[in-house]
């Protein structure tokens, strides 16, 4: 069942049903979809490549997903320019980088 | 009695005799005194009224028998006389009105729970101006609400699922966030006892200060008060305060205060955030409290001289202190001892020796302690690095990463002399991009709600998200914003105050503002030579620990017998990401600018043996 070849790409679905395919690289930045995506610990998100973040609604985790590839962008850049945060949003996020540690 | 707006002629016949001044009369007195009634009389003849202050019939010139007064009419023209005495009435009341609370039996908000055992009171003190939002077995949440700054401190007495409940109901109260200063006691902090107790220790400050401004003196004495915070509202006007007392003609004198602060001997626990933007602060002391933490921003006081912070739970001192230091070299005063400092252990050594690995070797054995050392000037003694820990990389949080070297600020007693040698992090993983949640706590920071975020963090264990938001509260209190800031460039030592403008703490290396440290180190500064030769004044340590009366003689007196670990400091320095780290040793990084050209050696004492 477990693919030999992982995909690329995976998948994160919100709470609210939508599903934003996201390279791996990306998604592995968030500490938590690291380990779910971990292919040693046989979870089911490794297995099927799909994560469901049951606390996070649609436009959180578009938000956090912008982060997760900003961060790859990045990852050796100099002199890197803040994200822009909506401040209503700031809250909501502050506990979804919380529940994904990035 | 004449009022001075009323047309008075000098009676020509005053005796000398009277000690009133007689008031004119137009016919002689005896004529005066039979008549009873001058107004039957002159009504006929009098003319009519021409002003608004004649219309009334005995106002003319010849009806003069009296001191009147004149009329005045503190009204409108289309309102009438009651109107305008009622206006007038409430426009005078002292206290402003307060907004009354009141339960709206529509709105459903105030409708009690079913787990809710307890009644909801709202009586206040007029007094002190407490208000008791909600007494409930379970806790209590009171509302304290002056002209200027509204406390609300939730105390829950019966377990933490209490706690989200009285948290909605203080939230409700605060509706309007613009006044709202803040929770001074938050929830998740230690209460005060005693609330209007608190409440009448800061309004006796409050009084000082304001007697302060009237008087033109610049010397607050508040020692042994038993303050545990000053409000910043309370030293909000010390800004203003001008130094006008010794101005002299035809001489020119700075209106720029001299102020002097005394708060030692209180209960602070940490520094009151207002302190930090007091520019013309020239003495502080804030010796005998219990503040285990100086924020970097104290580099904001440029013209501090003297400073006290002796006798506290200090472990380390913002690297920004040595800039003051250093510029205030001649003048200054800086009495830092006795504290829990961290100290190098082992000892550093008396003499440097040469160079034999680069600090922080990888290899893991010969680790970590390297010392610079310069030569003194003539002109005095110019303070040197003398050790530096490892550099610790923390989390997001910023707490050490495990089997990593320890951040110096987490660890009670900080020994190098570890048996198995600390991680690195590989320089690949080291990136510049700030976290998610460092880029959250800073939108949050310039939001104008930080105060209340804490409250509005859903239910469940998040304390240290709620720790998090009131970090970032109080380094956005105590960020100083500089007028003469000159962008990110500029050395400490040369340019005080060079900072770009009120971050409240600048990473180490890059100079950007951050929240959360990724990087910490340590690195001990000898800031005072030898006594007699030092500028800076240092009550000098006890040499032996039999002598030692200190709070901090216990336990440290091992390595603490040399001599040379007098006057040697321990300075935190933080980044902002993992990729800001010193480079190696010589090189000049931002915030310090290595004095001038002096041999610089490094040594790596072998550690372990």
């Amino acid at each position: 069942m477990a693919p030999s070849e992982p995909s690329h790409y995976v998948t994160l679905i919100s709470n609210d049903g939508f599903e934003f395919i996201v390279q791996r690289d990306a998604a592995c930045v968030a500490g938590t979809i690291r380990k779910m995506l971990d292919p040693q610990s046989r979870f089911v998100e490794a297995m099927t490549g799909r994560c469901h973040l049951s606390t996070l609604n649609a436009a959180i985790l578009e938000k956090v997903i912008e982060y997760l590839y900003y961060n790859l962008k990045h990852r050796d850049a100099k002199d890197v320019p803040d994200m822009e945060i909506p401040a209503d949003m700031c809250l909501e996020l502050l506990l979804a980088a919380d529940y994904l540690d990035v | 009695m004449a009022t001075p707006s009323s047309p008075i002629q000098e009676p020509p016949f005053t005796s000398f005799e009277e000690t009133e001044p007689r008031l004119p009369m137009i016919f002689p007195s005896a004529q005066a005194a039979a008549i009873e009634d001058l107004d039957a009389i002159f009504a006929i003849s009098s003319d009519p009224p021409l002003f608004s202050s004649d219309d009334f019939p005995a106002s003319s010139a010849e009806h003069y028998a009296q001191p009147r007064r004149k009329r005045q009419h503190r009204r409108t023209w289309f309102e009438d006389e009651e109107q305008g005495l009622k206006r007038t009435r409430v426009s005078q009341g002292s206290k402003p009105r307060r907004r009354k609370f009141s339960r709206n039996f529509d709105s459903g908000i105030w409708l009690g729970s079913d787990e809710s055992i307890g009644t909801e009171i709202s009586g206040k003190d007029e007094a002190d101006d407490i208000e008791r939002v909600c007494a409930m077995p379970e806790g209590t949440v009171d509302v304290l609400e002056n002209e200027d700054t509204k406390v609300v401190v939730i105390s829950v007495k019966k377990g933490p699922e209490w706690e989200s409940h009285l948290r909605a109901k203080a939230l409700r109260t605060i509706d309007d966030p613009e006044d709202f200063n803040g929770p001074i006691w938050p929830y998740w902090q230690t209460q005060p006892t005693d609330l209007r107790h608190a409440n009448r220790v800061q309004q006796t400050v409050a009084q000082k200060v304001g007697n302060l401004m009237f008087n033109g003196q610049d010397t607050i004495d508040l020692n042994g008060h038993g303050l545990a915070e000053l409000r910043s509202a309370t030293l909000r006007p010390l800004h203003s305060i001008m130094n006008t007392h010794n101005l002299r003609p035809n001489s020119y004198v700075s209106f720029a205060p001299r102020l002097k602060l005394y708060l030692s001997s209180n209960n602070f626990t940490f520094v009151p955030d207002e302190i930090y933007r007091l520019q013309f602060l020239h003495v502080l002391s804030l010796r005998s409290n219990s503040i285990s933490e100086i924020l970097p921003s104290i580099s904001a006081l440029t013209n501090l001289e003297e400073l006290n912070v002796g006798c506290n739970s200090l472990r380390y001192l913002p690297f920004e202190l040595l800039a003051l230091i250093k510029s205030a070299r001649d003048q200054g005063r800086f009495n830092l001892f006795p504290n829990p400092f961290m100290r190098p252990h082992p000892p550093v050594p008396k003499k440097p020796c040469r160079a034999v690995s680069p600090l922080l070797g990888a290899n893991g054995r010969r680790l970590a302690l390297a010392a610079v050392h310069h030569r003194c000037t003539s002109r005095g003694f110019t303070p040197y690095r003398v050790a530096t820990t490892p550099i610790a990389f923390l989390d997001i949080y910023g707490i050490s990463l495990p089997h990593h070297a320890p951040a110096p600020s987490e660890c009670t007693s900080y020994t190098l002399s570890t048996a198995t040698p600390p991680l690195t992090l590989s320089p690949d993983t080291r990136t510049e991009t700030p976290s998610l949640l460092e880029l959250c706590l800073l939108t949050a920071k310039h939001s104008p709600n930080l105060a209340q975020s804490p409250f509005l963090l859903p239910d469940g264990p998040k304390s240290h998200l709620a720790r998090l938001l009131q970090r970032t509260w109080h380094i956005k209190q105590a960020g100083c914003k500089l007028a003469s800031s000159d962008g990110s460039g500029g050395g400490l030592p040369t340019a005080r105050g060079s900072y770009a403008s009120g971050e409240g703490q600048y990473c180490a290396i890059c100079g950007k503002g951050f929240v959360i440290p990724r990087t910490e180190w340590v690195e001990w500064w000898r800031i005072s030579g030898p006594a007699g030769k030092s500028a800076i004044l240092f009550p000098h340590l006890p040499r032996r620990a039999s002598v030692s009366d200190d709070e901090d003689g216990e336990g440290k007196d091992e390595g603490h017998d040399d001599v040379e670990d007098d006057g040697v400091v321990p300075l935190i320095r933080r980044g902002c990401s993992w990729a800001c780290v010193p480079e190696m040793e010589g090189k000049v990084v931002r915030g310090w600018v290595a004095p001038t050209t002096t041999t610089m050696t490094s040594v790596v004492k072998e550690v372990g043996e």
